[in-house]
């Protein structure tokens, strides 16, 4: 029977160091997912235009298709390495067949530093098909492509970071610009009011806090009494913990007395209590003299010495060099 | 040959302070000297107004644009050191050692003194209304505001972040009136107190367990922080500091924030916000208008502190009422404000010691302003 606890403790101590290990392991996935989503994870395509007769030209003078890129991230992230594609195909099996990148491909030089984005900012690619043309011109052209949407992928070809479908055929026949109502958000695209290539596609929409704060809120009674709510409840919720802070170290301070106690203890307990309420009912004079008069008592009880003396080696010898005397400047002495 | 060294003297005199100084440097010098007068001689908050005053004398002193000397140029080594106000980590480093220093247990032992500091804040608000009136922007107002916090890492952390271009004025109005505690909060004491109020005996403090303490800033941090997330980084650092003082194992770490590290860090934002006042920048009608609003949220922030713990004695039984003279405390400006309480107190009954009483509210101040200020920031910024 024993032998059999004996098993199940050491199976049970096995299992929680396991356990530790699988947490840790756990945390610092955690931690590596988060770490990586603060990178190219956060970029989102936000705009395109297709049909660019005369709108946003390249720098060789040229109106071509473009499609931006929006760092919804509040740090730097850097694009280079990733790759634009409006071809996803064999995209689950990998992305290099034989050592060749898969026709549609684009990866994004390492070289240019222009593909560092700061925080919340906008990045112009040319959907031209001339690599050659330098690092904002793709391998490929929507105007051409089978396909209708444009892939954003990971470095090592993996991830699949942003994908964004648009209407290609109305995209192909009239001038008009297709993204995100809300800059980075997702959920509601359509066709834009306005072509805003480099910039947010909320120019005319978007209001300013404070703006808002001043059209709605011109003599600030309202956020006074909001902001006035939130401390009190701040406050509040901290006073409702401190209460039961107080209540429940009472309970255990209770709990310890009672375990401890003694039917000769709790007389003790008793004259105790008639004692505190002693106490509280002193005023300051009588506790200061009875602090004295406990003062002079217990330093009055030094005539036993113990009569040991320690005698300990100093843990330095003698120098001159710490010796105050030599160092000062001695009287001059007349000479007679 | 006369005529080059008369050209060359006549140029190094363009270069140095008398040829470039104007009316509005020497009365920021004298400002500064006003200052350090005042922290030596009274030694009103020494710690602060010394290194400002000094700051102020530093950063008035006449020079040629360009030489990168000037706080405000690109490459000057007092640019460097004023980085810390800019993007305000000053502050909430000087938080950390404020939070290793405090002993929470005078709230903790007494919960209902934390209102009270809640009340207080209502002068940060008073002058935000007052200053969107006088035209300030809703951002600037803010900014302003915060000096009734009276707390003068938060004004920094604040503005900064806000008002960049009035943060001089900011942090000098509260560090000014944080100074000027002792004058400013007594008459306003007296003012909405009367002679039985003030004579209000409280109950002494409960002993309160080391458990407590520790559990005290781990459970504000999360209270708090999920409540107003963009006040993190004072109140982590607050709580964190607390931490570090109560749990009992981390002593070396508590010694250093509150010994060295905020030593340090006072020196330089001292010396930089005191910089930061150079008379072309600073002696505009704006810096007046914001001391004369930093002057009102300060006594609006005393008077409801007082005002709100006589409406608390209306639900208080006898024998459990709080001395109003205490309420001033609310208003952060730890510990000067719990002392005025204190020395008040005397005033009136010799034997009334009320500054254990009064660091209650006062810490809960430090807490709400630090509460008040995130509000802000995430309304306005």
């Amino acid at each position: 029977m024993a032998l059999r606890l004996y098993t199940l403790t050491s199976i049970f101590d096995h299992f929680m160091k396991s356990f530790t290990k699988y947490l840790v392991l756990l945390a610092a996935l955690l931690i590596t997912a988060s770490t990586f989503g603060q990178s190219v994870r956060d970029l989102r395509f936000n705009e395109i235009l297709i049909k660019n007769t005369d709108n946003y030209n390249d720098e060789y003078g040229r109106n071509v298709p473009w499609i931006e890129i929006f760092n919804t991230a509040y740090n730097n992230v850097n694009i280079a390495g990733c790759y634009l594609t409006d071809d996803t195909t064999g995209f689950a099996a990998g992305r290099k067949k034989g050592g060749k990148e898969p026709e549609h491909w684009y990866r994004i030089p390492k070289t240019d530093i222009h593909t560092n984005m700061p925080q919340r900012t906008y990045l112009v690619f040319f959907l031209d098909a001339q690599p050659l043309y330098g690092t904002f011109h793709v391998n490929f052209d929507p105007r051409t492509s089978k396909t209708n949407y444009i892939a954003l992928i990971s470095a090592d070809g993996k991830d699949l970071i942003d994908l964004m479908y648009y209407p290609k055929e109305q995209l192909m026949d009239t001038v008009l610009s297709y993204g995100l109502k809300e800059d980075g958000i997702t959920g509601e695209a359509g066709f834009l009011d306005q072509f805003t290539p480099g910039a947010s596609n909320e120019i005319l929409t978007k209001v300013s806090k404070q703006e808002r704060l001043k059209r709605d809120d011109p003599y600030g009674i309202g956020l006074a009494i909001i902001s006035m709510s939130v401390v009190f409840t701040a406050l509040i919720l901290i006073f409702a913990m401190l209460k039961l802070f107080g209540w429940s170290s009472r309970k255990i301070a209770q709990k310890n007395a009672k375990k401890t106690e003694t039917p000769d203890m709790a007389k003790t307990a008793e004259a105790q209590k008639e004692g505190e309420k002693d106490i509280e009912q002193m005023t300051g004079e009588e506790a200061a003299a009875i602090a004295t008069a406990l003062h002079l008592h217990f330093n009055s009880m030094h005539d036993e010495e113990s009569e040991v003396i320690t005698i300990n080696m100093p843990s330095k010898r003698y120098s001159p060099w710490a010796q105050k005397e030599l160092t000062m400047k001695r009287t001059p002495v007349i000479r007679k | 040959m006369f005529e080059f060294f008369k050209e060359g003297l006549i140029q190094f005199f363009g270069y140095s302070g008398f040829g470039n100084c104007t009316w509005g440097h020497i009365i920021m010098i004298c400002v500064g000297l006003f200052f350090i007068a005042l922290g030596v001689i009274k030694e009103f908050e020494p710690m602060l107004l010394v290194p400002i005053g000094f700051g102020m004398i530093v950063g008035n002193i006449p020079f040629t644009d360009g030489l990168q000397i000037g706080v405000y140029e690109n490459g000057a080594v007092l640019n460097y050191l004023y980085f810390g106000v800019i993007k305000g980590f000053y502050p909430p480093l000087i938080f950390l050692g404020i939070g290793a220093m405090t002993d929470f247990s005078a709230l903790i032992s007494n919960p209902k003194l934390i209102l009270v500091g809640a009340a207080a804040q209502f002068g940060i608000f008073a002058a935000y209304a007052i200053a969107l009136l006088l035209g300030f922007t809703p951002m600037e107002a803010g900014a302003i505001g915060i000096i009734g916090g009276a707390d003068g890492p938060t004004a920094i952390f604040l503005s900064s972040k806000l008002a960049p271009s009035l943060m001089g004025a900011i942090a000098v109005s509260a560090y000014s009136y944080m100074a000027l505690v002792p004058v400013i909060q007594p008459p306003i004491m007296r003012l909405f107190t009367n002679e039985k109020e003030r004579l209000i005996r409280m109950r002494p403090p409960r002993a309160v367990t080391h458990r407590e303490k520790v559990l005290f800033p781990l459970f504000c941090i999360l209270l708090t922080a999920f409540l107003v997330p963009s006040g993190i980084p004072l109140l982590g650092m607050l709580f964190f500091g607390n931490l570090l003082k109560e749990c009992g194992v981390t002593k070396r770490l508590a010694n250093t924030a509150s010994g060295p590290l905020i030593d340090i860090v006072t020196i330089l934002i001292g010396l930089t916000v005191g910089c930061s006042t150079q008379a072309t920048n600073f002696l505009t009608p704006k810096s007046i208008l914001i001391f004369v609003l930093g002057a009102f949220s300060f006594v609006v922030a005393t008077a409801t502190g007082v005002l709100f713990v006589k409406f608390l004695n209306l639900f208080l039984k006898e024998g459990n009422k709080i001395n109003p003279l205490i309420g001033n405390a609310g208003v952060s400006a730890v510990p000067d404000a719990a002392r005025v309480s204190y020395v008040e107190g005397m005033k009136y009954d010799k034997t009334n010691y009320l500054l254990m009483h009064a660091m209650g509210p006062n810490v809960a101040g430090v807490i709400g302003s630090a509460v008040a200020a995130g509000i802000l920031l995430s309304f306005l910024y």
